[in-house]
């Protein structure tokens, strides 16, 4: 594919380390609380109602989507000051989760023997 | 346009325009002014407070303070998702900031087409990236200096033109940018962010929305308007779903962002950036979501106005009620031409070291040095603010739609960072697959004017294909370029 390309697109890679990439992180918790806090600051769970009810001055869906945006502003700055990775953990996975199953079995490509063989070595270490 | 401000407000603008030049000058005295990286990502020396600002003066542009409102004007109180949507951008960036952050610094990326040639070795798949993303921050470029012609007209009451305003303002963008590059667009945008938030007080303190004050407003809009009170239908929540989305997604990788995620001196940097700015949408379009709602009460009984109107003549209103109000209106104004200033070289600064580095670079000049390429940037910058400024003087869409059509084009490449970084499975031939059938999918579906299929917006739509097919041919094949290394959970590309 390159060769068709030459002179008309640039190089992909150039003169660049091997990329090594992040462990994926395991925490799917914090996705859950976000989607839970984003499905509650917005009111499409609430009936019509004639007059709507107001709250502070403003119609309570307001408010709760407000709320809302507030909730979700505080739990991601929890989660940035708690939860988000080292840089060792970025560059050599030390206290990060990888992509492996407890067997040691690429969760990803599992038919890929390669990968196996070397991620499972990997989770050997680790044990 | 008829906000008339008088000789202070073009006093206060004028100041303004002479300290952004200062700065521009200043800064062309650091750095080696020469070095590709240091032109365009200052040295990767981000320091937090500066960090926070330029992200800050960056991500609330022109149309938050020009467009925003006239959205609220025109949709009413369900406009209050603009905060969740601009909130969704800083979850977005969980998902994958400090991972390229660290990635970047270790293997010296500039530009965001950087990471995707050496995540993914696929040249087609960099170019058409790199193609949908000029397409898209040059609309957003283009939006920027639409606004600037509206806020100078209107700051003048019409005595300079519309013309004028754009060129006048683009000058001095291209000026202090070619000179410091990165730099000097960062501390411009420390100075822009302070306006802004100078001025968004200022817009509280004029609205000064006290629960009697708002349950005035409130019962006043459902009196005469009571679709802009009435809780949210289905419909409408869909649209909220799909905007959330749209902006999380879209936003999160603008190219100027990436590059400040690359430019942050440090982890930690980033990390107190966001810890802060995750909370700025509840300032910063809350209160331009409470305006919008008093130019309802405010401006009801005006006739039709077009959304970008909104803001200048609510100002002009207030602006006659006392010299205090009067005052607040010239800061206002200056903070508005600040959003938008610091916009638009944010991204012009942007595109320009994509046109160099990753476009023209490759194909004309395969061998030049960093000082030749960051020479190319600065004469790409002119001739792509020239082109701009000529389809600028003749608009035919509001800020808003603008916006729109530049956040599904950018849906498309979203999943080159998003799942790029964290999802090793992905491979370069799912991620083209993916991007081109999208990119597809959106475009046959504006020809064919559906901009949205079921309240949800036909980026969205073309984002759920792409990932889509990007999975499927992920998995159902094994990119030989992708070779693990022996010793490494990690995969690797050789």
């Amino acid at each position: 594919m390159r060769s068709n390309l030459s002179g008309v697109m640039p190089d992909a890679a150039p003169a660049r380390a091997p990329l090594k990439l992040p462990p994926a992180p395991r925490r799917w918790w914090i996705g859950a609380v976000y989607v839970l806090l984003f499905a509650v600051s917005v009111p499409w769970y609430l009936p019509a109602s004639d007059p709507v009810p107001v709250w502070l001055g403003l119609p309570h869906w307001v408010v709760i989507a407000i709320v809302g945006s507030a909730a979700i502003a505080v739990f991601t700055a929890l989660v940035v000051t708690r939860f988000w990775p080292t840089e060792e953990e970025i560059v050599h996975g030390v206290a990060g989760p990888t992509n492996l199953d407890d067997d040691g079995r690429n969760r990803i490509h599992p038919n890929n023997t390669n990968h196996d063989q070397s991620d499972g070595s990997r989770t050997e270490e680790r044990r | 346009m008829t906000l008339s401000l008088g000789a202070g407000a073009v006093a206060a603008v004028g100041l303004y325009l002479a300290l952004l030049v200062g700065i521009g000058y200043v800064t062309r005295r650091q750095g080696s002014r020469t070095g590709f990286s240091d032109f365009y990502l200052a040295g990767r020396g981000l320091s937090g407070f500066v960090l926070l600002l330029t992200l800050y003066a960056t991500q609330y542009s022109g149309n938050t303070l020009l467009g925003y409102p006239g959205e609220a004007y025109r949709l009413g109180f369900s406009w209050v998702m603009s905060i969740g949507f601009m909130m969704a951008v800083i979850v977005v960036y969980q998902l994958f900031a400090p991972q390229l952050h660290v990635l970047a610094q270790r293997h010296a990326y500039v530009t965001p087409g950087d990471w995707i040639a050496h995540r993914f070795d696929a040249p087609r798949l960099t170019l058409l990236a790199n193609v949908l993303l000029v397409l898209a921050i040059s609309n957003y470029l283009l939006a920027q200096l639409v606004a600037m012609g509206h806020v100078t007209e209107g700051l003048s009451g019409g005595t300079v033109p519309y013309w004028v305003g754009v060129v006048l303002l683009t000058l001095v963008v291209i000026i202090y940018e070619t000179a410091g590059g990165m730099r000097a667009v960062a501390w411009t945008d420390c100075v822009q962010g302070v306006m802004l938030a100078v001025g968004l007080v200022g817009l509280l303190v004029a609205v000064a929305p006290t629960p009697g004050h708002l349950a005035e407003l409130t019962s006043a809009i459902a009196a005469t308007q009571p679709e802009k009170v009435a809780v949210p239908s289905w419909e409408v929540s869909r649209n909220w779903f799909s905007t959330i989305l749209l902006i999380g997604c879209s936003a999160a990788v603008y190219p100027h962002a990436i590059q400040r995620i690359y430019a942050a001196r440090s982890l930690e940097t980033l990390r107190r950036s966001f810890a802060i700015m995750v909370f700025l949408p509840l300032v910063t379009t809350g209160a331009v979501f409470m305006v919008g709602m008093f130019a309802i009460q405010e401006l009801g009984t005006t006739g039709p106005i077009d959304a970008d109107q909104v803001v200048p003549l609510l100002l002009n209103h207030w602006s006659t009620q006392s010299l205090t109000m009067y005052v607040l209106c010239i800061v206002v104004i200056t903070a508005i031409v600040a959003a938008i200033m610091s916009t638009a070289d944010s991204v012009l600064l942007s595109l320009s070291s994509i046109l160099a580095k990753d476009v023209v670079g490759p194909v004309f000049m395969p061998e030049a040095s960093d000082a030749e390429l960051t020479r190319a940037g600065k004469r790409l910058s002119w001739v792509v603010v020239t082109i701009l400024v000529g389809i600028a003087l003749a608009p035919r869409i509001t800020l808003w739609g603008l916006t729109e059509i530049k956040m599904e084009l950018l849906a498309q490449v979203a999943p080159l960072f998003l799942l790029g970084v964290r999802w090793h499975g992905m491979t370069g031939r799912g991620a083209l697959a993916g991007m081109v059938v999208g990119t597809s999918v959106y475009l046959a579906l504006l020809a064919a004017g559906l901009s949205e299929v079921w309240n949800i917006h036909a980026g969205i739509v073309a984002l759920g294909v792409n990932v889509a097919v990007c999975v499927v041919v992920s998995q159902s094949g094994h990119d030989p370029r992708l070779r693990p290394i022996a010793t490494s959970n990690h995969r690797t590309f050789e």
